[in-house]
C-alpha cells in the first residue's frame, strides 16, 4: 500500500510555488481539516500531519504496517552552470543545510541513474575549504540525501567550476 | 420555597418574619389505575367486550404485561380513574400501542380523551371526546397514540378510552402504558407569609387557614400577610434519564422505544425529496447546494436543503442545454463564489445567487475534469486535475488550453501516469487545499503500483473428488489476463480460469495418484507478470484389493464395497494400499445388512488371514461395530467387549471410525461419533502395535451384508480427530 501525494506550496506572495512529492504508507482515502490540522485516512488508519513528528505510524514496532522511515530527497534540476551543452569542469562545492546529508551529483541528462557515489558532509560546508569533486560535463545536478530520524532543510549550495575554454 | 421555615405552632415571630405553610397538600397527578396492566389483571378498567380483551405477557412495552385485543370487531375500554379537572384545563391522555399482523393492514388504534360530567357520565355530542392520533398499518414495532384537549364547559372529569379494530384478517393488537398529562390548581410557588403586627408575637395552637397573596390572617399574637417571595432559587433535576441498559434499537422509521423515561423513535436522516440527486458531485453556494444529475444540475431551496421541490426557490441548471454541456457532469467546485461545472469536454461556470431567477451561465470553455475529489479552491484560485495534469481556473480561462503554462506544468511528467494508473485501478486522485500550510495536496492511492504477484499455494487433491482453489493476484493496475501454466502441463481433468482478482483452478481428478509441478502465470494491464511455481499433489484413496480379497467375498463400486453371504467366518478384503508413517483417518459404514454380529474392519499386515475377521489372528486388529451389545475390539483371536462404545451398534447406513498413528504405534476405534480413548490427544489407544509396521485396512462381513470404505474418496460423516488427515490416502 502506497500513495503518492503531489505538493504545490505557495508560501512566497506573487511568486510560483514550488512542487515536491511524497509517499505515504498507506492508500489515502480521505483527508480533512480541523482546528488548521490536517487529518488523512487510509483504511482503517486516521493519521495528523504533524512536522515535529519524524516518522510515519510513529511508536509502532517496525514491520508491516509499523513505524515507517522518512527520507528526505532534495534535486536540483540539471544547472548548465554556463553556456548550455558546453563542457565545464566542476572542482567542488558548498552546502549550507539543516542536518547532514548524503551527496551525490548528477553529470548525464542521458541517464539520470548516473550518478556519484554518495557521501555524507557536514551541515554547513562553507567554513574550511570547498568540498572537492571534480566532475567535467554540460550540466550538473545535486542530489541530497537527509536520514530519517532527524529534521532537515536545504538552504543554498554553490558550485565551483572552472571553464576547458574561453568564452565557454 | 426552600430556606424559608414552615410555619410551626406556639413559636415567637417577630415583625418580618417569613413562613410557609406547612400543612399544604403535595399536589400529584392522578394517574389511570393499573396503567400498564401490571397487576396481570384488567382491572381499574371496563369494558363492554370483554372477550376481546386479554392479558398477554408477549413482548410488552413496560414491565411484565400488557393487554391485548382481537377479534374482528370494533371493541373499547374504559378506564376507571377518573381524576376531577375544572373547565379550561389541558388535558393528555396517551397510551403505546403495537399491531401485529400477518401482512395485512387493516387494524387500527387509537386513544380518546373522554370529557365526563359530574356523574361520571360522557358529555353528549362530539365535544365529549377528543379522538386521539391513529395507530395503523403493517405494525410491528410500538407506537404512541395521544389525544390532547381543553375541557369544556359541563367537564367536571376526564379518562381514557381505548379504541380497537383488529380487522378481519387475523391481527392482534397489543396496548400499554396508558397515561394521564395534566394541570390542575395548586399551591402558588413563590407564596409566602410575612408577620406584620407591631411586635413580636406567638403563632397559635393550630395553623390557620392561608389566605391568598395580599390578604391578611390572625394567628394568634400574629398577623401573617401573604406575599410573594421575590428570590429566584434555581434547582436542576432531570426531566429526560435513559434505563441501566441500552435499549434494543427498531429499525423501523416512525417504531418507538421505552428507555428509562425517554421514549425514542426511529427517524431517517435521509433527504426523501424525489427531485435530490442522491450525487456525490456537490458544491455549496449562495445557500444552496448544488448536486450534479447526469447532464444538469440541481439545487435545493435556499437554506433548505430538504426541498428540492419548492417553485421559484428550488429547480435545476440546464447545463445540457449550454455550450460544452452535452456530457454528463463529472466534477463542480466554486471559482471566486462562482459555480464551476465540469464533464468532459470542457467547464461551464455559473453566476449564484439565492434568487433562482438571478442564477446565469457566464461562460464556457472547452477545458475539461472528470476528477470531482481532485477539485480544490486554492488560495483565490480553483485548481483540477485535467488528463494533462494540475490546472488553475484562471490561467485555464484565460489560455482557453491545457498546454499554456499552467501551476501543474513542471510535474506533468510525474502526474500523468499517476493518473493513468489510477484511473486503471480505479482509484480516484483526492485533492485538497491546507490554507494554514499554503498548500494544495494531490493524491493518487495505490501509486507507485506495488509488483504484480500471484498469492496462494495448492492444496492436495484426491481422485475422485471435486477439487478447486483460488489464487489471489495482487498488485498491478488491477487489470488482470492471460492466466496460463508457463512451465509444466495443467492435468487434464483441470481447468484454470481468471475472475477479477482470482485465478481459478478446477476440475475433478482423475487416474492415479501423481505429483505434477507446473509453473502458473497472469499478466496485468501495465506489462507485469506475475509467476507461482506450484506443486500439484493428487492422491489416490484406497478401496479393496481385487486381487487380495477372500474367495467367499466380492467387490464391487470400484473397490469400495465388499459384500459376503458366508454365514460365520467373516471373511474379507485388504485394502488396496499400506502405510507405516504419519496419521490416517477413515470411515467403514455398513451399507446393507440387517444382521447383528457380521462386520469387522481394522488394519492388518499383509500376513493376516483373510478367510476370517479381522483380528482372529496375530496380524490384525478388529473392531466389531454391528455387536448388539456394543463395539467389540480383536486380536490374536481374543475378543474383549470396548466399555466406551457399549450399547453403540451400526444398523445399515451408519459407519465406523477408525484412527491410525504409525509414528507412535497407536490406532483408535470408534463407532457413530464416540470414540475409545482421544485420539486427538493421543491417549486411551484401542490398541498398541510397533510403530511404522505397514499396516492395512482390513474389513470383512457376512450374511448377505454389505460394507462400504470412505477412505477420502467421498464425504466422510464425522470430523476427522485433530492432526488426522481426513481419509486414508496413498
Amino acid at each position: 500500500m502506497s500513495t503518492t501525494v503531489f505538493v504545490y506550496s505557495i508560501n512566497v506572495p506573487n511568486a510560483p510555488g514550488k512542487w515536491s512529492y511524497y509517499v505515504l504508507p498507506l492508500d489515502v482515502s480521505d483527508f480533512t481539516q480541523l482546528n488548521e490540522q490536517l487529518y488523512i485516512r487510509g483504511g482503517d488508519d486516521v493519521l495528523l500531519l504533524d512536522d515535529s513528528v519524524l516518522y510515519d505510524y510513529v511508536g509502532r514496532p517496525s514491520g508491516a504496517g509499523g513505524q515507517v522511515d522518512v527520507v528526505g530527497v532534495v534535486q536540483t534540476p540539471y544547472i548548465d552552470l554556463g553556456s548550455p551543452g558546453v563542457e565545464k569542469m566542476l572542482v567542488g562545492f558548498d552546502s549550507v543545510n539543516l542536518g547532514t546529508p548524503s551527496v551525490q551529483m548528477g553529470y548525464d541528462e542521458y541517464n539520470l541513474a548516473n550518478l556519484t557515489a554518495p557521501f555524507t558532509i557536514p551541515a554547513d560546508t562553507i567554513p574550511g575549504m570547498i568540498i572537492p569533486l571534480p566532475i567535467a560535463s554540460p550540466s550538473f545536478s545535486l542530489k541530497l540525501t537527509f536520514p530519517a530520524g532527524a529534521p532537515w532543510k536545504m538552504m543554498s549550495a554553490n558550485f565551483y567550476t572552472m571553464r576547458f575554454r574561453v568564452g565557454a | 420555597m426552600s430556606g424559608i421555615p414552615t410555619w410551626q405552632a406556639g413559636t415567637t415571630y417577630a415583625p418580618g418574619a417569613l413562613v410557609v405553610p406547612s400543612s399544604s397538600p403535595a399536589v400529584a397527578q392522578v394517574q389511570p389505575a393499573n396503567a400498564g396492566f401490571e397487576a396481570g389483571t384488567l382491572s381499574g378498567w371496563t369494558t363492554g367486550d370483554p372477550s376481546h380483551w386479554t392479558i398477554s405477557t408477549v413482548g410488552p412495552y413496560q414491565g411484565t404485561y400488557c393487554a391485548r385485543i382481537t377479534g374482528a370487531a370494533l371493541t373499547s375500554m374504559q378506564s376507571t380513574t377518573k381524576p376531577a379537572i375544572r373547565v379550561g384545563d389541558t388535558i393528555s391522555v396517551s397510551v403505546m400501542a403495537r399491531i401485529t399482523n400477518a401482512g395485512t393492514d387493516d387494524a387500527h388504534f387509537q386513544a380518546v380523551l373522554q370529557w365526563l360530567d359530574g356523574s361520571g357520565n360522557l358529555l353528549p355530542g362530539a365535544g365529549g371526546y377528543v379522538p386521539g392520533n391513529e395507530v395503523q398499518g403493517v405494525g410491528g414495532f410500538w407506537a404512541a397514540s395521544t389525544a390532547s384537549g381543553v375541557a369544556p364547559v359541563g367537564a367536571a372529569a376526564f379518562n381514557i378510552s381505548l379504541s380497537a379494530n383488529p380487522g378481519t384478517h387475523g391481527s392482534v393488537i397489543d396496548v400499554d402504558s396508558a397515561s394521564y398529562t395534566y394541570a390542575t390548581a395548586a399551591p402558588s410557588a413563590g407564596l409566602v407569609y410575612k408577620a406584620t403586627q407591631a411586635a413580636p408575637g406567638k403563632s397559635g395552637a393550630s395553623e390557620p387557614v392561608w389566605p391568598a397573596a395580599g390578604s391578611s390572617v390572625t394567628d394568634n399574637q400574629v398577623t401573617w400577610q401573604g406575599e410573594y417571595a421575590t428570590r429566584l432559587i434555581w434547582q436542576a433535576s432531570p426531566i429526560l434519564q435513559s434505563g441501566a441498559t441500552e435499549p434494543v434499537w427498531p429499525t423501523q422509521v416512525g417504531a418507538v422505544i421505552h428507555d428509562g423515561t425517554i421514549d425514542w423513535t426511529a427517524r431517517s436522516a435521509q433527504i426523501t425529496d424525489p427531485n435530490c440527486p442522491q450525487s456525490k458531485i456537490v458544491a455549496i453556494g449562495a445557500g444552496k447546494v448544488f448536486a450534479a444529475d447526469n447532464d444538469i444540475v440541481r439545487y435545493c431551496a435556499t437554506v433548505n436543503p430538504l426541498d428540492w421541490s419548492s417553485a421559484n426557490d428550488a429547480g435545476y441548471l440546464p447545463t445540457g442545454l449550454q455550450t460544452y454541456g452535452s456530457n454528463p457532469v463529472a466534477a463542480m467546485g466554486l471559482y471566486r463564489s462562482n459555480l464551476v461545472v465540469y464533464n468532459a469536454e470542457g467547464f461551464q461556470m455559473w453566476q449564484l445567487d439565492p434568487d433562482p431567477a438571478n442564477i446565469a451561465l457566464l461562460d464556457a470553455l472547452p477545458v475539461a475534469s472528470t476528477h470531482n475529489r481532485a477539485l480544490a479552491p486554492t488560495a483565490n484560485d480553483l485548481f483540477f486535475l485535467s488528463s494533462q495534469g494540475v490546472r488553475s481556473m484562471g490561467i485555464a480561462s484565460a489560455g482557453v488550453n491545457l498546454e499554456a503554462g499552467d501551476v501543474g506544468m513542471p510535474v506533468d511528467a510525474l502526474v500523468k501516469p499517476a493518473l493513468t494508473t489510477a484511473i486503471a485501478n480505479g482509484m480516484e486522485p483526492i485533492g485538497t487545499y491546507i490554507p494554514a500550510m499554503g498548500q494544495f495536496w494531490l493524491a493518487f492511492g495505490e501509486y507507485p503500483m506495488s509488483p504484480l504477484v500471484l498469492l496462494g499455494a495448492l492444496p492436495t487433491a484426491v481422485v475422485g473428488l471435486p477439487y478447486a482453489y483460488d489464487f489471489t493476484v495482487a498488485g498491478g493496475n488491477h487489470v488482470y489476463s492471460n492466466p496460463r501454466v508457463t512451465v509444466g502441463t495443467l492435468p487434464a481433468w483441470a481447468t484454470l480460469t481468471l475472475a477479477g482478482n482470482k485465478l481459478h483452478i478446477a476440475g475433478t481428478p482423475t487416474g492415479g495418484s501423481a505429483t505434477v509441478s507446473l509453473t502458473l502465470a497472469v499478466d496485468s494491464g501495465d506489462g507485469q507478470t506475475a509467476t507461482s511455481a506450484q506443486s500439484l499433489r493428487v492422491y489416490l484413496a484406497i478401496v479393496w484389493n481385487v486381487a487380495d480379497v477372500s474367495s467367499l467375498a466380492s467387490i464391487s463400486n470400484g473397490g469400495q464395497d465388499l459384500f459376503s453371504n458366508n454365514a460365520s467366518a467373516i471373511p474379507g478384503a485388504r485394502s488396496t494400499g499400506s502405510k507405516t508413517t504419519g496419521k490416517a483417518y477413515l470411515e467403514i459404514e455398513k451399507l446393507i445388512g440387517t444382521s447383528p454380529n457380521g462386520s469387522v474392519a481394522g488394519f492388518a499386515t499383509a500376513a493376516a488371514t483373510l478367510g476370517q475377521y479381522c483380528g482372529s489372528d496375530a496380524f490384525g486388529w478388529g473392531l466389531q461395530f454391528d455387536a448388539p451389545a456394543g463395539g467389540y475390539k480383536y486380536h490374536a483371536g481374543v475378543g474383549v467387549a470396548i466399555t466406551a462404545l457399549a450399547g453403540l451398534v451400526c444398523a445399515a447406513g451408519q459407519r465406523a471410525m477408525l484412527a491410525i498413528d504409525y509414528d507412535a504405534g497407536l490406532m483408535w476405534f470408534g463407532i457413530k461419533g464416540t470414540w475409545d480413548g482421544n485420539p486427538s490427544a493421543g491417549t486411551g489407544a484401542t490398541y498398541t502395535f510397533t510403530p511404522n509396521t505397514a499396516l492395512f485396512v482390513l474389513g470383512g462381513t457376512q450374511l448377505s451384508q454389505t460394507i462400504r470404505i470412505h477412505a477420502g474418496q467421498d464425504a466422510l460423516t464425522y470430523p476427522p480427530p485433530a492432526g488426522f488427515p481426513a481419509g486414508f490416502l496413498s
